[in-house]
């Protein structure tokens, strides 16, 4: 039918290997997902709520999850694992073996019958053996995909010869016990690993012995509706509703073992406690923390909300131990709080928040694949092309590459799949499926980048080197924005000279069209054919630009702070000052005995509820740059939280050895920045362990200055986009949707987002691109043929349709007749009825359809006929 | 069957959030009472007059319309229309003498399977105590 050579592999079926999948097979790729167990969804589908928005993932999921499993384009490989790849880029040989699911999935109907009569019980490793299931089984009621599974290891039929149960049961006759495991064999163009994580106890605690003690994912279950509790909250020795639960951080991460922080559990514990507390009032729930690492788009607002609102108490302390209370199931903990005073609470139920480390399958498969792994395992990748591993054709997504959560993930799935289309230089191998589409018009296979910093350019090239020409929006009259004032990444790679690479290539591609000093001005249209007026300030004409998507990228801005002296003193310097002065005046930094570095300025304040992410890895890196140089210097950092999250902790420990000194000062007890006469500096602060006011003279002071929304209100008043109250734009969707608007065809990346480091920034911009691609890929323009349309005969031309549409879809022309755009309308059919004449029709729901369906649905004895 | 009255209720269903539930309910096995069938549409706003009058019409002993949490429309405004024209059926019917309670309109949020049966149950007993309509004696030619 058709040649298989130019798909792809995606190994991993979570939500990061189904978003890749998806967003190939919609640019009209051909993609095989091969999965380890019997259904997709991997860790996300057992979640009960996701942060920060306390949505339950599964129904938001679930379309995506049918989407992937019945796309033309997409073949699903269950109970599969890769056995041997061989060849290179452009064309691997993949060897993968299936097990035999032994129940026909197309004749399955997920009746239930089979599992009724079971005899064989097991542990539901889905709701982390906390309740049983049958060897026949179907993980959740929804699973995809949708139908029946044999876990060969305890049915009866293997172990014990002869039991037949389920197959006489089965009215279907869907199971076949002689089904064989297989070998496939797969030619495939590139490969992308999405295989996540895994979560496993340290073995210095001692977790089994105490049945009370339970791990984050467990905790999930409990509060899930489908779980084995339904969702009623209650400990696992006596099924009594606990009165207070503590829960303990940094459970397998920030250790000896684990030299990094696992980013997401702090968010995790803060969803977990208040949600808890918002079952019950009267629950005390604690959470004993060593940083609140809460660095994400909204995720502060959600911590104050969780201490301020829902009453969670959070101590910090790092509690090495639990004890079991004799003669109860309740635990005592045993902490030391921050002046060092020891001291002992009994709880009845305690929360290991486990951290993330990369599954060993994944380990061994990437090792064997030759791909380079840093000293944790995770996938070594650069900053710049934070999804390419070492291997060309082969690519990195999700919790592999570092800990991350599933934003991110999102974000580096479509990234991936962006990366991956750049490498297949072969033809499409592929079929479109458009039968419930309407075909009208092509596409204008031209994107708009509006902004052109390292994410505009980014986004610019993932078009263009695809064979997209792409038009780049500049307000000012050079490429680069900000990180034209970076010098490094935090793993060490130099930022200046991959700019100036990265403009020299945007510069000189023949695809890519740079406007300077130029200004949107109006825009209309919608996905595929969009146009754009741009003012170029230098000339008073005008251009106009067809399009057919649109790519935000105008990033953000530094906030220009007036506390600690700053402007007033040449000593107190921002981070791009000392940027600046690292590579022009080393003297003077070999001749400095002392620096202060203070963190937070104008973050996580009550004007600025939001950590700016970047700071602390910036400050700590730069610190040990001017170790560096001068290396008998004394540095303090005074700092609120360290928020060195993922692999960046490294970076934290290397400094504490090196002999930084950190102060942690609290919002109350700012530090106070003094100069004497001569200009010279004077810290004071009052230190936590000591007890008493600190006074630090030093020579520098370095701020790292919130980073604050650029000025986009009038690009969000001409596209009408969302912007969200702290003035970064809104996103479709925060947890599954983060490069996408509403608004089809118009996408988002980098620091217009949310503040983030450049790696997460160019992920971002390539996730946008190949979104985009997935509209300009298009041979056609489709909507759906659910659009309404009118009959002109009957008009009378009263405009009621125009006046009432939701989306403006209904235009009236010049000759005042109404026209429906079909790309605009979604099919509501609110103007069908509320037309007088009844000249609307929609197709699909026309009213003597629906009449029918009335008429037909009221015959007496319909539905009791069995 | 005879003896016993089993009331016929339409239930007009928007596409996204109520026939989410709907679905829900289905998957989760839940049950509830076969006198509920349900007419998808694509949302609560398309459901006009004539359409619940029809259905009453038609033989229908009780009419509920099933749309969107206020404010959550897919279509932004269309389930405040719905409850237009259900208070203004509502007045037509008492004007008609018949009881106003044989049609409603209920808002759903998409993973309400257990709020879903409920109500359904509810509905089907509320209207089998009110009988037969009054409108099917006349009717049953059609």
């Amino acid at each position: 039918m058709f040649s298989n050579f130019g798909s792809i592999l995606v190994v991993g079926g979570g939500i990061a290997g189904i978003q890749a999948c998806l967003d190939l097979a919609d640019s009209g790729y051909f993609v095989y997902l091969v999965e380890k167990s019997a259904f997709i969804g991997g860790k996300t589908a057992q979640l009960d709520k996701t942060y920060p928005v306390n949505d339950c993932p599964f129904c938001i999921r679930y379309n995506e999850h049918m989407e992937c499993a019945s796309h033309t384009n997409i073949e699903v490989l269950t109970l599969s694992e890769v056995k041997d790849i061989k060849g290179g880029s452009g064309n691997f040989k993949a060897t993968i073996i299936q097990r035999p699911r032994y129940v026909d999935i197309d004749r399955c109907t997920t009746c239930g019958l089979c599992a009724e009569k079971c005899p064989a019980k097991v542990n539901d490793e889905f709701n982390e053996g906390m309740g049983k299931r049958k060897a026949i089984y179907l993980e959740y009621s929804r699973a995809v995909p949708n139908g029946y599974v044999i876990d060969k290891k305890n049915c009866l039929h293997f172990t014990e010869e002869g039991c037949n149960i389920c197959r006489e049961a089965c009215n279907e006759k869907a199971i076949d016990f002689d089904k064989k495991e297989k070998d496939i064999t797969l030619n495939i163009g590139s490969i992308i690993l999405a295989t996540g994580f895994d979560s496993v106890i340290p073995s210095y605690y001692d977790y089994d012995k105490f049945s009370n003690v339970i791990t984050s994912m467990e905790f999930e279950r409990i509060m899930s509706l489908h779980g084995p509790c339904g969702g009623h909250l209650i400990r696992p020795s006596d099924r009594k509703e606990p009165k207070n639960i503590a829960w303990l951080q940094c459970i397998g991460s920030r250790d000896i073992q684990h030299n990094y922080c696992s980013t997401v559990c702090c968010m995790y514990a803060v969803k977990q406690a208040s949600l808890a507390k918002q079952s019950n009032r009267m629950l005390n729930a604690a959470i004993f923390f060593m940083d609140m690492r809460v660095c994400g788009k909204d995720y502060e607002r959600y911590y104050n909300r969780a201490k301020d609102e829902d009453d969670v108490r959070f101590v910090r302390s790092r509690v090495h131990n639990v004890f079991p209370v004799d003669g109860t199931n309740d635990l005592l903990i045993r902490y030391a709080d921050e002046q060092g005073k020891i001291s002992e609470e009994i709880y009845d139920m305690v929360v290991l928040s486990l951290g993330l480390e990369p599954s060993q399958d994944a380990v061994k498969l990437a090792r064997g694949l030759g791909i380079g792994l840093d000293k944790n395992n995770f996938i070594e990748t650069s900053s710049f092309a934070p999804v390419n591993t070492s291997v060309p054709g082969i690519y990195a997504c999700g919790a592999f590459n570092a800990p991350k959560d599933i934003s991110e993930s999102i974000t580096e799935a479509s990234a991936a799949a962006c990366a991956s289309l750049l490498n297949m230089a072969v033809s499409k191998a592929a079929l479109y499926d458009e039968s419930l589409e309407k075909t009208w018009q092509k596409p204008v296979s031209t994107g708009l980048v509006v902004g052109g910093g390292v994410t505009g350019m980014v986004s610019c090239l993932c078009l263009a080197d695809q064979g997209y020409k792409a038009y780049l929006i500049e307000k000012t009259d050079k490429l680069g924005g900000h990180a034209l004032k970076l010098r490094k990444t935090f793993k060490g790679e130099d930022v200046t000279s991959y700019v100036k690479e990265l403009i020299d290539k945007v510069e000189n591609h023949p695809l890519i069209d740079v406007c300077f000093n130029s200004e949107v001005k109006h825009t209309d249209g919608y996905a595929g054919n969009f146009s754009t007026r741009i003012a170029i300030s230098s000339s008073t004409e005008t251009k106009k630009i067809k399009h057919g998507i649109t790519i935000m990228s105008t990033g953000a801005d530094f906030f220009r702070t007036s506390e600690y002296l700053y402007g007033k003193n040449p000593r107190v310097l921002s981070w791009f000052q000392l940027d600046k002065m690292l590579d022009e005046k080393p003297n003077e930094i070999k001749k400095a005995n002392a620096w202060v570095f203070i963190l937070c300025v104008g973050s996580r304040e009550p004007e600025r509820p939001y950590c700016s992410k970047i700071c602390c890895s910036n400050a700590i890196q730069n610190a040990l740059e001017l170790k560096k140089v001068n290396p008998d210097m004394e540095i303090y950092v005074l700092y609120r939280d360290m928020r060195t999250y993922g692999l960046r902790e490294g970076l934290y420990t290397d400094a504490q050895d090196k002999g930084i000194v950190f102060i942690r000062y609290k919002l109350d007890g700012k530090p106070e920045v003094e100069e004497d006469r001569d200009g010279r500096l004077k810290v004071r602060i009052f230190d936590n362990i000591l007890g008493e006011d600190l006074i630090i003279q030093t020579d520098f002071i370095t701020l790292q200055t919130a980073i604050v929304p650029g000025n986009h209100d009038n690009l969000a008043k001409l596209f009408n986009l969302p912007v969200n109250q702290d003035g970064f734009f809104k996103e479709a969707h925060q947890k599954f949707r983060p490069v996408e608007f509403f608004a089809k065809g118009i996408y988002l990346a980098g620091l217009v987002h949310s503040p983030k480091p450049i790696d997460e920034a160019i992920s971002q911009a390539q996730a946008a691109a190949a979104k985009a691609v997935t509209v300009l890929s298009k041979e056609y323009i489709t909507t759906s043929n659910e659009v309404a349309s009118i009959d002109l005969k009957l008009c009378v031309a009263c405009l009621t349709c125009a006046r009432i549409c939701p989306f403006g879809a209904v235009i009236i022309t010049g000759m005042g007749e109404p026209y429906v755009e079909p790309a605009k309308c979604r099919g509501c059919g609110i103007c069908v009825v509320e037309c007088p004449t009844r000249a609307m029709v929609l197709e699909h729901f026309k009213n003597d359809s629906i009449l029918t369906k009335c008429k037909a649905l009221l015959e007496p004895f319909m539905g009791y006929v069995q | 069957m005879k003896g016993k009255f089993e009331p016929l209720i339409l239930a007009f269903c928007c596409n996204y959030c109520p026939s989410c539930s709907a679905d829900l309910a289905k998957s989760a096995k839940l049950q509830y009472p076969p006198n509920i069938r349900i007419i998808k549409v694509p949302c609560i706003g398309a459901v006009g007059i004539i359409h619940i009058l029809k259905a009453l019409e038609n033989g229908a002993d009780g009419v509920c319309l099933m749309g969107c949490l206020e404010g959550k429309c897919e279509y932004s405004t269309g389930n405040f229309r719905a409850m237009k024209r259900v208070q203004y059926v509502k007045k037509l019917l008492g004007k008609l003498s018949i009881e106003k309670e044989r049609l409603e309109l209920y808002n759903f949020a998409a993973a309400e399977a257990y709020r879903f049966c409920k109500l359904a149950r509810e509905v089907t007993e509320t209207v089998r105590t009110l009988g037969p309509t009054p409108l099917k004696i006349n009717n049953s030619k059609i």
